[in-house]
């Protein structure tokens, strides 16, 4: 046990230190195992500097396998035409559409937990918001495959924007449809932003640290000349904010502009008020599952469960719950809403989801995102590596279902009775969502290797160490009751570092 | 004891500065309380002598009591969630919301008329809500029939099925001619939800919910003052979870029942969100006003400071923004579908882009507009503002007042539907005198509750074990 986490015991049955508990009036401690500053620039640091291992280079042979049955069945689809996907009339929007909201979605969590979380104070957030938002850039990226392919001829797409031309041609700017290139492109672009800014630190550790030449030279370039002067410093956090208060409305707007593309239809199951917070909800959700499903193999494997600690992953569960909830809620309130308003045809729709051909789709999606994460309302389930893990890759699974259920349903019931048609997916589409896992791990994997994955300066700056000087006068309580950081009983500073001797 | 107790020396600090009521309570109660009663007999009077059966004292007193409910849900959701997320900073200024939370058994009380207005409907004379008249004879039954029968069919064709109810409807059985257009076949069938008695189980139900859980937080946390002991803010935060989700549930049917139900045929998903996104703007705003009000009294000099301010005044902010949010998406949505069904209710509130269907709502439906979302954005967007307090108090009064007219535009509007056949063009505001007696009615009782618990316990947590971190913190 160390000196810094005087009062914290082991997790039930297991090797994690429970830095769970909530003594009100202390604050836990963020980053454990007695770290000094040193200690945390080593840790870190290694996982980029240190020789290729094997587990890496299996991970990232079976990405780049899968990356390569994307290129393979892109090249395919492109050359033969969309008629080698499932979709039909009148199911036009399939696995492409459900595939761009699904990985939309799941690029929630980056920026809820870098500006958000920044803006309520949340400390915690320092150890995971750089893998979050490593996360959102290559899942905006994956997203941003499938719109472009399903236009048909992705040579044109450039169409999309509102470029003078001979012709004359302008895009529909009533359609969201055309929002959703303005939104989606808005947050990938404040996305890195956010994520190289934030980094630059970082680099510029790593910059000073590498040994070989093209370490030295890569790493210098995308460093900027960072010194850490505090002139450095000031602008860099003065940048921070602003970019956290315009990220923030950001998460808001992307999901609800891709509601808004099922929303303003007058199709059943897709106009319905609730759809632009109750995506967002869900985007979170799906966020926060995928967060939790890398993080938990990756700090394991990485040795940073000092930095991700459980409590980190027990907050990001209560997220979990408490957007799931939501979810949960707006599932609710269509059902009823469905059943209050009297419309025939909105009754028709949820009772053939419940009942009819797609019913396993749409069960698997109420188990997955409603009953599931129930399960997070017990501490001992939040709290075991194993379970959370669980429930999270249920999460992303019913996250995927629901997209599934709310396009497919929706569109298989034209109006006309003769226009039914149902739906299944070709080889095609399975082996393109896959492949989209391909680009998105190959990404992660590089990511992992590469680059700081954890924000070494943020989380230095929540240790107890950061704020040892510097009390507050006059009535004010002294620093040792302003607990935000410091999680000891009563130890000054000195006393500490006297501690860290024995 | 804790490790916060010791070192940090409550009694010294709770003697710095004014932290109870003391006389200035009763006298306040006296007056608060005289005016409360004074408003609400001189709109009784009023609603009477309009000759309407208290048509126009029911609008005039629902929109009074749907903003003063805000106004309490906004603390009792600013309890819940500094608890859930154990903030440290806002410590100073709880004890205010947990008093805004506490006046729901009050509130619940004074949803007596909103009780009497459904249970008291007469035939084709609608009071209150529409639904709430008896019914024709034998009209349920056969409704239901044809309802069930709906399930079964999925898609008929291109007519609205509005019309073809109806037309069903006219054809098997008519609707006895006293109802004179006031009731009509979706109505009928929603009679399984929208009925007297059920209407008086919800409301009363979620109202009661949302008493014991706001009387929840403040024994406990009153408890704290006396004995310092930090297992209660264990409890407070324990219990959270669940009741932020029963509080969820409850604000919602609440809103559904009292306000979307004005119109029986209109319906939103989001109108859940829409009123607890009001209430938030307003939970914050009314703390702002309380907490300055306080403090210009000569209470809590010391532990409410800028800081708290600028936290406030943050949220506030944020809350502007999610309003409009949520306004925004709701309009959309409903204009871009344009649905006969559910765009008749923004018909009615003015919102049409058909020349001369426009009327006074329309104006108020502009002024929210720039009123509650577009001045206050820029208004509360710098730092400095949110950091001086008259100018933090300016913005808060200022949306307390839109807020108002926003519930004068859910309400107000199904004021003029008499028999379905005014032209929209020709609806009035129908505001006045009435109005402004059941808001000093509701708000003066309202006031009175709030000074009267202030006045039994401190204006602030005394022992709260994170004081210290609401004491010292700063924004950077």
């Amino acid at each position: 046990m160390s000196a810094i986490t005087p009062n914290y015991g082991y997790l039930r049955g297991s090797r994690e230190i429970d830095n769970t508990v909530d003594t009100p009036g202390h604050r836990a401690a963020l980053v454990l195992g007695n770290k000094t500053f040193h200690d945390v620039t080593e840790a870190i640091a290694n996982v980029a500097e240190r020789p290729t291992t094997n587990g890496w280079r299996v991970g990232f042979a079976l990405s780049l396998a899968l990356l390569g049955m994307l290129g393979v069945t892109l090249t395919y689809l492109v050359s033969t035409g969309i008629g080698v996907w499932g979709n039909n009339q009148p199911v036009a929007w399939a696995f492409g559409i459900i595939n761009f909201v699904f990985w939309v979605g799941i690029g929630h969590a980056g920026t809820l937990i870098s500006a958000i979380l920044f803006l309520f104070r949340q400390n915690w957030r320092t150890s995971i918001n750089r893998f979050a938002e490593a996360m959102t850039i290559f899942a905006v990226m994956c997203a941003g495959l499938f719109p472009l392919i399903h236009v048909g001829r992705p040579w044109l797409a450039y169409w999309l924007f509102p470029i003078p031309n001979q012709m004359s041609m302008w895009p529909q700017f009533r359609s969201p449809l055309l929002w959703d290139v303005f939104a989606v492109s808005t947050y990938a672009t404040v996305s890195i932003l956010f994520w190289y800014c934030g980094m630059i630190p970082d680099l510029a550790t790593l910059r000073d640290r590498a040994k070989s030449k093209l370490g030295q030279a890569l790493y210098g370039i995308f460093s900027l000349g960072w010194t850490g002067s505090s002139r450095h410093w000031v602008r860099y956090e003065r940048m921070y904010l602003l970019l956290a208060a315009l990220a923030t409305p950001l998460v808001l707007s992307v999901h609800s502009v891709v509601a808004f593309d099922f929303a303003v239809s007058q199709l059943p199951g897709w106009h319905t008020t609730i759809f632009p917070p109750y995506f967002v909800a869900g985007a979170v959700f799906g966020g926060f599952a995928m967060v939790l499903c890398l993080a938990i193999p990756a700090r394991a494997y990485l040795g940073l469960r000092d930095f991700i600690t459980m409590r980190h992953l027990e907050n990001m569960a209560k997220i979990m719950l408490a957007t799931g909830l939501i979810v949960g809620y707006a599932y609710a309130t269509e059902f009823w809403t469905a059943w209050y308003s009297k419309d025939h045809y909105e009754q028709s729709l949820f009772l053939f989801r419940l009942t009819g051909p797609y019913a396993w789709a749409v069960w698997t999606m109420l188990f997955c995102n409603v009953v599931a994460p129930q399960f997070l309302w017990i501490k001992r389930i939040r709290t075991n590596a194993w379970t959370l893990w669980l429930v999270a890759l249920f999460a992303n699974i019913g996250m995927w279902f629901e997209r599934f259920v709310i396009i497919v349903t929706s569109l298989n019931r034209d109006f006309l009775p003769s226009s039914w048609h149902i739906y299944w997916p070709t080889w095609v589409d399975i082996c393109m969502l896959a492949g989209s896992f391909g680009l998105f791990f190959t990404c992660f994997m590089l990511f992992l290797r590469f680059l700081p994955v954890v924000a070494i300066a943020e989380v230095k700056a929540v240790m107890p160490q950061a704020h040892a000087h510097g009390g507050h006068d006059g009535a004010k309580p002294s620093k040792e009751d302003h607990s935000d950081y410091w999680p000891e009983e009563g130890l000054s500073y000195a006393q500490h570092k006297a501690g860290q001797k024995k | 004891m804790s490790h916060a107790e010791e070192h940090f020396d409550y009694e010294r600090f709770n003697a710095t500065e004014a932290t109870q009521l003391g006389s200035k309570a009763s006298a306040l109660f006296g007056v608060s309380a005289m005016i409360g009663a004074l408003g609400l007999v001189a709109a009784i009077v009023l609603g009477f002598m309009a000759g309407d059966g208290f048509r126009q004292f029911y609008f005039a007193y629902l929109l009074a009591y749907a903003f003063v409910v805000t106004l309490a849900l906004g603390g009792l959701v600013f309890v819940l969630w500094q608890h859930i997320s154990r903030a440290g900073w806002s410590i100073t200024v709880r004890r205010i919301a947990e008093l805004l939370g506490a006046t729901f058994p009050i509130l619940t009380v004074l949803a007596i008329p909103l009780v009497v207005s459904v249970l008291t409907g007469k035939p084709g004379q609608p009071s209150l809500y529409r639904w709430a008249q008896p019914l024709p004879v034998g009209g349920v039954v056969h409704h239901d029939e044809q309802g069930e029968a709906a399930h079964g069919q999925a898609v008929h064709g291109e007519t609205s099925h509005d019309e073809a109810d109806h037309g069903q409807a006219v054809d098997q059985v008519p609707i006895p001619a006293a109802y004179d257009g006031q009731v009509d076949d979706l109505m009928l069938q929603k009679r399984s939800w929208l009925n007297p008695p059920l209407f008086v189980i919800r409301v009363i139900g979620c109202l009661v919910l949302l008493s014991c859980v706001a009387a929840f937080y403040r024994r406990n946390s009153v408890r704290q003052d006396e004995t310092g002991d930090v297992a209660l803010t264990v409890r407070m935060q324990v219990a959270t979870g669940p009741l932020i989700l029963l509080c969820g549930l409850a604000v919602t049917l609440f809103s559904f029942d009292a306000l979307m139900s004005l119109d029986p045929h209109w319906y939103s998903t989001m109108f859940g969100f829409y009123y607890m996104s009001g209430s938030f703007v307003a939970g914050f705003a009314i703390i702002i006003v309380i907490a300055n009000v306080l403090q210009m009294g000569g209470f809590l000099k010391r532990s409410i400071n800028q800081e708290h301010y600028h936290d406030l005044g943050k949220y506030l902010f944020g809350f502007v923004f999610f309003w409009g949010y949520i306004a925004f998406s709701q309009y959309m949505l409903l204009w871009y579908a344009n649905l006969p069904e559910t765009t008749a209710w923004l018909a009615r509130r003015g919102v049409s882009a058909v020349p001369g269907a426009q009327n006074p709502f329309t104006w108020v439906a502009v002024l929210i507009l720039f009123g509650h979302l577009l001045i206050p954005f820029g208004g509360l967007l710098s730092r400095h503002v949110k950091r001086k307090r008259p100018a933090l108090l300016f913005w808060a009064i200022w949306l307390l007042v839109f807020h108002y007219l926003d519930m004068v535009w859910l309400v107000k509007p199904e004021l003029s539907f008499i028999n379905g056949v005014a032209a929209v063009s020709e609806y009035k505001l129908n505001l006045g005198l009435l109005d402004l007696f059941c808001l000093l009615g509701i708000g003066g009782v309202f006031v009175a509750a709030w000074v009267k618990m202030a006045g039994s316990a401190a204006l602030r947590p005394l022992r709260d074990p994170r004081l210290g971190d609401a004491l010292a913190f700063e924004n950077q």
